[in-house]
């Protein structure tokens, strides 16, 4: 039980910890109580170092510390902010990782059974069923954690510790996202709580959802720019389809779209229109096509990255850093 | 395509579904949830249809498709328009197409058409006159076709786990070969996971800096084909590149380091070489679209009159589409031919011949016709 109570304050979402929770009987309007109280403060200090990166590995009360994690979840909820939701959950997913690696590989198996994925271990070797690795990568870089990277033996992929460490933490942060935004309604005496954690959150610039208009081929991503070199001997479906809807987010318009084209060996100028309007929206299914992420586009055989491309995932990220490494200079 | 043969073909067509039509049926998973589509003697193409068990016959002897799809998904609301036809579920589809095969150059020829027509072999000898491209389906490239469907089948099998008989294996009627997968499991896969599976076979985007294991699929062959010396590499690299590359891939150094040896000239080169001869050739466009539409299974291609046969994983290295493809109760058809290379149709060669009237299986007069170079038939 005293071993069970040490894994719980761990990974207090282990499915496996309602058993022990169903078991507390205490009733959440207590925690307002003066003698309880503490664990509130407690709470929200201990996502507030979370977030910071600064979370704590060790802790004197297992029982204290499973408790902290759902009292989080309601003061995380009660900020009303998918952005904390995130962060939050974000953090959760570190500390699980770094816990997590010093685990025995058998303890680790089961907290990945016990949260759904198909998985086994043999010697110091993890598999993990493809399908479940696919959808658990998500997220995670797109460059390293292509499936033809590993070695794939009847349907399970091989990992190492870490790598198997790396889809669980994954995982759960998923999982506490979700844990997060299904709580329907949180206690009154949270909002205290919760004013204070948005106060202590830097928001990240909000430059991350501002347009990006730019018409300096300099700034383009490797990819584009290959295309728009490659516009005189002809484009495949997918690079025209790329091409239009990147020039339109960097503010070309129709017709200054439909003027690039002009060199295409079979240019047809009604064809062309009719082929833009459709991917801007503007005919037929009257779906604003977005431009396709790196992953598409490395998936369409046609990404020749650079440097900067990194840690890049979408092509109009790149205009924007890359224009800002220019300014900064 | 003149009046006379398009109604001489058209009736090849529904005569073969008035008597086959029992035959999709049986083939076709979950029939009543599919989309149905299909492309007239007329060209005209026609979408949004539901069909059922009981009709399907009645409805392929009425409308006679020249080309026949059904989606690869199933919907709630087959008839309705793609916002609302609710989707299901789709089967998992490998298209494998001779157009798509990177190491394979089509059998091309050049005619150049003056009253008479005439087999040129440099575009410049025809100066008066209409220059003609032709791309002749032969065995030689349905071979290629095969042996790339074979690499692909046994990926499915050895890494993802399919058993053989999950797999339906067809002849696609035309230029390659289809993979159907119905299985309950799979059909709930989205487009997310498809695309992962599709760039596992293909390898677009791969980068052998980005490895994770030194026995992966793609590194497995690499060293298999670089100690086998194996004719392509030559294609690629320099005798001294491919030394170079046997030292550095010698057994028990750890990734990191090896990956340091890797100059950037050799990271790009075996980059090409992987993505061209490890990766298998398929129309990933198939694959990653959960609501495609795909040729019906046992239906006739519109532009060969065969038949996207249904083939035995065990049959499959002996499996002749010009042959095996054919109607059971084929017949012939006389026509006029202004050219035609030689072909190899049920068991027998024709051609080559010019400007002649020929006799040849009906199913070749189909693909004679649609591509412009007979007219004039008549069942025989």
């Amino acid at each position: 039980m005293q071993e069970d109570f040490r894994w719980f304050a761990k990974y207090p979402y282990d499915p496996r910890a309602s058993n022990i929770l169903s078991n507390i009987s205490l009733n959440i309007e207590e925690f307002q109580k003066d003698d309880l109280r503490f664990l509130l403060e407690d709470s929200l200090n201990r996502i507030i170092e979370l977030i910071k990166g600064k979370g704590k590995l060790i802790w004197d009360n297992d029982y204290q510390e499973m408790i902290k994690f759902y009292l989080s979840l309601l003061i995380v909820r009660d900020t009303a902010n998918e952005m904390i939701y995130r962060i939050f959950s974000d953090a959760e997913s570190k500390r699980a990782f770094k816990l997590l690696v010093n685990e025995e590989g058998d303890k680790i198996i089961d907290l990945g059974k016990a949260l759904g994925l198909d998985m086994f271990k043999q010697g110091n070797k993890f598999f993990i069923r493809y399908t479940d690795f696919i959808e658990n990568t998500k997220g995670l870089s797109p460059v390293h954690w292509k499936l033809f990277n590993f070695r794939v033996e009847k349907g399970y992929v091989q990992l190492s510790k870490r790598q198997v460490s790396r889809i669980i933490s994954n995982l759960i942060k998923r999982k506490i996202f979700n844990m997060i935004a299904s709580i329907e309604a949180t206690p009154d005496f949270i909002r205290e709580y919760s004013n204070k954690l948005l106060d202590n959150v830097e928001f990240r610039d909000r430059s991350r959802i501002e347009e990006v208009k730019e018409k300096n081929i300099s700034y383009y991503p490797p990819c584009i720019k290959k295309i728009i070199s490659e516009i005189p001997i002809g484009l495949s479906h997918p690079a025209r389809f790329t091409l239009v809807t990147f020039l339109h987010k960097m503010g070309y318009s129709i017709d200054e779209i439909i003027d690039i084209f002009r060199t295409v060996p079979d240019f047809n100028f009604e064809r062309t229109r009719y082929q833009v309007e459709h991917i801007l929206g503007l005919r037929g299914s009257r779906i604003e096509y977005s431009v396709p992420s790196c992953r598409k586009i490395r998936s369409y055989g046609m990404c020749v990255p650079d440097e900067l491309c990194k840690n890049i995932r979408h092509p109009l990220s790149y205009v924007k850093r890359k224009r800002k490494r220019f300014e900064s200079k | 395509m003149k009046l006379r043969d398009k109604l001489l073909i058209k009736n090849y067509y529904k005569e073969y579904y008035f008597k086959s039509g029992d035959i999709l049926v049986k083939e076709i998973n979950d029939l009543e949830s599919r989309e149905f589509a299909y492309i007239d003697f007329e060209g005209v193409m026609k979408r949004h249809i539901a069909l059922s068990v009981n009709n399907i016959n009645k409805w392929l002897f009425d409308e006679v498709p020249r080309d026949f799809y059904h989606s690869s998904a199933y919907y709630l609301f087959p008839e309705k328009d793609m916002g609302q036809k609710d989707w299901q579920g789709g089967d998992l589809i490998f298209d494998i197409d001779l157009d798509h095969i990177k190491t394979y150059t089509p059998r091309v020829t050049l005619l150049c058409i003056n009253k008479e027509y005439k087999v040129i072999s440099d575009v410049n000898e025809c100066v008066e006159g209409m220059l003609k491209k032709i791309v002749i389906i032969d065995e030689k490239g349905m071979e290629e076709a095969k042996k790339e469907t074979i690499r692909l089948i046994e990926i499915l099998v050895r890494d993802f786990d399919f058993k053989v008989e999950d797999l339906k294996i067809y002849f696609s009627g035309g230029r390659g070969f289809h993979i159907h997968i119905d299985k309950s499991n799979i059909i709930k896969l989205d487009a997310y996971t498809r695309m992962e599976i599709k760039d596992y076979i293909t390898l677009d985007g791969f980068d052998i800096l980005n490895i994770a294991s030194l026995d992966n699929r793609v590194m497995e062959e690499f060293r298999k084909r670089l100690y086998t010396e194996d004719g392509a590499l030559l294609r690629i690299f320099s005798v001294d590149e491919v030394n170079k590359l046997k030292n550095i891939f010698r057994s028990g150094k750890n990734l990191s380091k090896l990956k340091k040896e890797i100059s950037k000239k050799l990271r790009d080169k075996i980059n090409k070489f992987v993505n061209e001869y490890i990766g298998v050739s398929i129309d990933g466009v198939v694959t990653v679209d959960t609501s495609r539409l795909i040729r019906v299974p046992f239906s006739l291609h519109g532009k060969t009159g065969l038949i996207k046969k249904r083939i035995n994983y065990e049959d499959l290295d002996d499996f002749n589409p010009f042959v095996d493809a054919i109607r059971n109760d084929e017949t012939f058809m006389e026509l006029y031919v202004h050219y035609m290379p030689e072909m190899f149709w049920m068991g027998e060669y024709y051609g080559p011949i010019f400007n002649s009237k020929v006799r040849v299986p009906f199913s070749l007069g189909i693909y004679l016709i649609n591509e412009g170079l007979g007219y004039g038939g008549k069942q025989y």
